[in-house]
């Protein structure tokens, strides 16, 4: 029956390519994880990928608040680019780069409210990785740990520590660039203990507005912190006396504002009214 | 010499029979019966009127010099006549328009008479005075150009003559006047609408203002071009008079619309792109001005004027028609001929239009110094394989780097990938993560672990995350450029942890492991396919294309839609052993 798979899956392909490669129907041999084989398909990609990245390692049981994103300076390199998510979709990702401009390395992380966020995020993060990861016993590293290069995290580090999960990827190495493990310590020596503490947002806007000229968002950001904002069904302006949404035509509008912690908590609030 | 003062109206021969007879042929207009006037004796005091036939005027005869042995006249008997090329004229014309003044005198008396020509307004204000001088009897030329007077009225004025009498000859004046259309003629915004064929297809600009995020998909009613009119102003002229341009270009920014102080998009003032699917030939719906400029302010541009002839609006290149007669404020619509998109591309066309006067003869002649220009730009596309909601519409980023890299070499979606293939993976500078195989740029989600990609489009099309990819993000790429010209391509997922063939990857210069490592192995890769795993596409490395792609020597082969078995044949060795195999099939990938 494997024997007949195998031919009708050469079908269709050039009978001469086919000969040359001398295809063979003999099931190929299990090998451990980490090792250049080839493991039958036992299940589904998902039953794979679980199977090689279990994510049931025991937590630490000391929770964080989240990581100071101000101490994570790299050495030789530069803050270059930012982008801020809600934490289970990926958190805030952060590019680093030297003075040529070129981007070196990546940290992103996610403070999540508990360690199950956290590794599943963790697990999401690892279905990007085309390189098979070994476990990296390092507690340094994070109390679950995949790492490339046998587990030392030369160039590629994802991780959990508590309730945090994060990535650390060199992009283009170097004498010049730390390893990946070595980012990794200074991501959790920047680790702080405690509840994580998302930052307060309210939005509001009236539950009607006009299709042509918007309305006035009204915002208040705990702490003044920083926000973004992006809306759909409309965008928006700065306006006069603050941001101005305004609808691309009569229908539903929903307004999101995104306000990252000090600690890399990230807050996405949102609002909606009716253009009319 | 005292001038006879003007005591009563005479006859005026009606403007359209003058015109009929001096305008008989189309070429008159642009060489009118005075032009003859011109080869004769430049002397005013000897111009005949040989243009015109001896039934054109009352009295036409030329004044020939009295026999010296005839009777010195005793009585005067004024006739003055006036007859023009055209009864209306743009206000901002440099052309000029020829008055033709006929003078005679049924008294026989040659000496000079008194005459005085002006343009008025329709109460007899004077407007400005064309000539004031004795002139005996014969034709006079008056050239008018508009375009060098200043604050000239709109509508309907008149041109009026006086025709006195000789001091020595006693007789009644005699008067004419005939209207002339001082008319302000131009467009303030053209969009361009579906037409013959496909259709617009929509583009999205994504960071309204450089604000991540903040997106803003074209809307259809928006002017594709307009001038930018202050509010309060004219709006064809300027307040200085000078008339108000389109814009010299296309608003080449590809991330935001143009905004105002403010941050709100502009809608009026500048050219936005039109994505077309390739083949249509749109319509161009013109919006006729309503003022123009005026001492002090605005004034309407003439066309509600009682009586004026049929204007239409003529696009170069496209015959003119009843159907593109225009009215002040109104909206005029001229279908193309041909396409500007009729393959993948991006195609900045020069569009131009003048505006044409029905004559009497019932044949239409150009409106001298009426003509406006725009340089509009259209991106030909196959339509969008994106989605139909914001940020999931084709971006204007992206269509516009897509459709230059095709460049009209495809007009079909096959050929349209392939494009794709090779310039993601030859052009963009893009390299394999060769230490650890990486995403930067793509994240699974969803059913399965991989049922769902989010691409974020926004920062890479910024590199903000560097120029290291791997097969996620190139995936990632090469569908949502091609989805967003309408190419359909959707992700797949190989696993799980197979061997490879050597391989070239993205970047790289010599077949071999694509990781630094040397392994050759992925836990997983993923691909592109518009038919579920029946064809391939891959950016991400070239394949080798002889009969042995396991062993030296290689041959580079990129990977433009193989068969979803060769392809995997070429990647790994232990294809038809049960992995690798196609788990996700057709998946959509999310541009944010």
């Amino acid at each position: 029956m494997h024997a007949k798979h195998v031919f009708v899956k050469w079908v269709g392909l050039p009978m001469a390519l086919a000969l040359s490669l001398g295809v063979s129907a003999a099931p190929a041999l299990a090998a451990p994880y980490g090792q250049d084989a080839v493991s039958p398909m036992t299940g589904s990609l998902d039953q794979e990928f679980r199977a090689a990245y279990p994510l049931d390692a025991p937590s630490s049981s000391l929770r964080l608040a989240g990581v100071a994103l101000d101490r994570l300076r790299l050495p030789g390199l530069q803050l270059s680019s930012r982008s801020d998510d809600a934490g289970d979709e990926g958190g805030v990702l952060l590019s680093f780069s030297d003075r040529s401009g070129a981007v070196r390395a990546l940290v992103q992380i996610a403070v999540l409210p508990d360690v199950l966020w956290a590794r599943r995020v963790l697990g999401t993060e690892l279905r990007g990785v085309a390189l098979p990861l070994s476990r990296a016993f390092d507690p340094l590293l994070g109390d679950l740990a995949y790492a490339d290069e046998g587990g030392r995290g030369t160039s590629l580090v994802l991780a959990t520590q508590a309730n945090i999960a994060y990535r650390v990827q060199i992009v283009e190495s170097g004498s010049d660039v730390p390893s990946a493990a070595s980012i990794a310590g200074l991501v959790r020596t920047a680790m702080i203990a405690g509840s994580p503490t998302y930052p307060q947002v309210t939005l509001s806007l009236p539950a009607t507005i006009d299709a042509k000229s918007g309305a006035a968002l009204r915002i208040q950001v705990a702490g003044g912190l920083p926000y973004t904002l992006r809306a759909e069904g409309a965008y928006v302006a700065r306006g006069q006396s603050g941001p101005l949404v305004r609808p691309f035509a009569a229908g539903p509008i929903t307004v999101f504002a995104t306000v990252t912690s000090e600690l890399g908590c990230v807050t996405v609030a949102s609002t909606s009214s009716l253009a009319r | 010499m005292p001038r006879t003062p003007v005591r009563s109206l005479a006859r005026s021969i009606p403007l359209f029979a003058s015109l009929l007879i001096a305008c008989s042929d189309p070429q008159d207009l642009k060489d009118p019966p005075l032009d003859r006037a011109d080869e004769r004796d430049d002397s005013m005091d000897t111009r005949l009127d040989a243009a015109l036939p001896a039934d054109a005027a009352e009295p036409a005869d030329a004044a020939t010099p009295p026999d010296q042995s005839d009777p010195p006249p005793r009585v005067c008997q004024p006739q003055v006549t006036l007859t023009m090329a055209a009864p209306l004229a743009e206000l901002r014309s440099k052309s000029k328009l020829a008055i033709e003044v006929l003078v005679t005198d049924r008294g026989g008396s040659t000496d000079p008479h008194p005459l005085r020509v002006e343009l008025t307004k329709k109460d007899g204000t004077r407007i400005k005075t064309l000539h004031d001088a004795d002139l005996k009897p014969g034709t006079l030329r008056i050239d008018f150009v508009p375009g060098s007077e200043t604050d000239l009225p709109t509508g309907e004025q008149q041109i009026r003559a006086w025709l006195g009498c000789p001091a020595s000859v006693p007789g009644m004046p005699s008067e004419a006047q005939t209207p002339l259309y001082l008319l302000r003629l131009g467009v303030t915004q053209i969009h361009v609408q579906d037409g013959e064929g496909g259709g617009r297809v929509p583009l999205l600009y994504h960071a309204v203002d450089k604000r991540s995020g903040n997106y803003f998909p074209i809307p259809k009613t928006l002017p594709t071009s307009s001038l930018n009119i202050p509010s309060g102003e004219p709006e064809l002229d300027k307040p200085d008079g000078s008339p108000r341009l389109f814009p010299d270009k296309p608003w080449s920014d590809l991330v935001t619309p143009p905004v105002d102080g403010s941050g709100a998009v502009r809608e009026t003032g500048e050219t936005l792109p039109v994505s077309l699917r390739i083949g249509t030939k749109p319509d161009l719906v013109f919006t006729i001005g309503k003022t123009a400029q005026a001492m002090g302010g605005s004034q309407p541009t003439g066309l509600l004027a009682m009586s004026l002839p049929p204007i239409r609006l003529v696009v170069t290149g496209v015959p003119g028609s009843d159907a593109a007669r225009v009215k002040e404020g109104g909206q005029v619509t001229v279908r193309l001929l041909a396409s500007p998109v009729p393959r993948i591309q991006r195609v900045d066309a020069d569009v131009k239009w003048h505006f044409e006067w029905l004559r009497p003869d019932g044949s239409y002649a150009v409106i001298a110094d009426s003509e406006q220009a725009v340089t509009l730009r259209f991106y030909g596309v196959l339509g969008n394989e994106q989605g139909t909601t914001s940020p999931n519409l084709p971006w204007v980023a992206v269509v516009d780097e897509a459709t230059q890299a095709i460049a009209g070499t495809a007009s079909d979606a096959a050929g349209a990938r392939a494009v794709l293939v090779q310039y993601v993976y030859e052009k963009m500078g893009l390299s394999y993560d060769r230490r650890s195989g990486a995403s930067a740029y793509t994240r699974y989600s969803g059913t399965g672990g991989w049922g769902t990609s989010t691409f974020s489009l926004a920062e890479f099309l910024k590199r903000s995350r560097g120029r290291v990819v791997n097969c996620s993000d190139c995936g990632s790429i090469l569908s949502t450029y091609a989805n967003m010209i309408g190419a359909k391509s959707r992700y797949a997922i190989i696993g799980w942890n197979f061997k490879l063939n050597p391989i070239l990857g993205i970047g790289a210069m010599m077949f071999g492991s694509p990781f630094e490592s040397g392994r050759l192995g992925f836990s997983y890769h993923a691909v592109t396919t518009p038919d579920a795993t029946s064809h391939i596409d891959d950016a991400t490395l070239a394949v080798d294309g002889d009969m042995d792609p396991k062993t030296a020597p290689h041959t580079k082969l990129l990977v433009q839609s193989l068969t979803g078995d060769e392809y995997l044949t070429r990647l790994s060795p232990t294809f038809g052993s049960g992995t690798p195999a196609y788990q996700y099939k057709d998946q959509i990938t999310n541009a944010r």
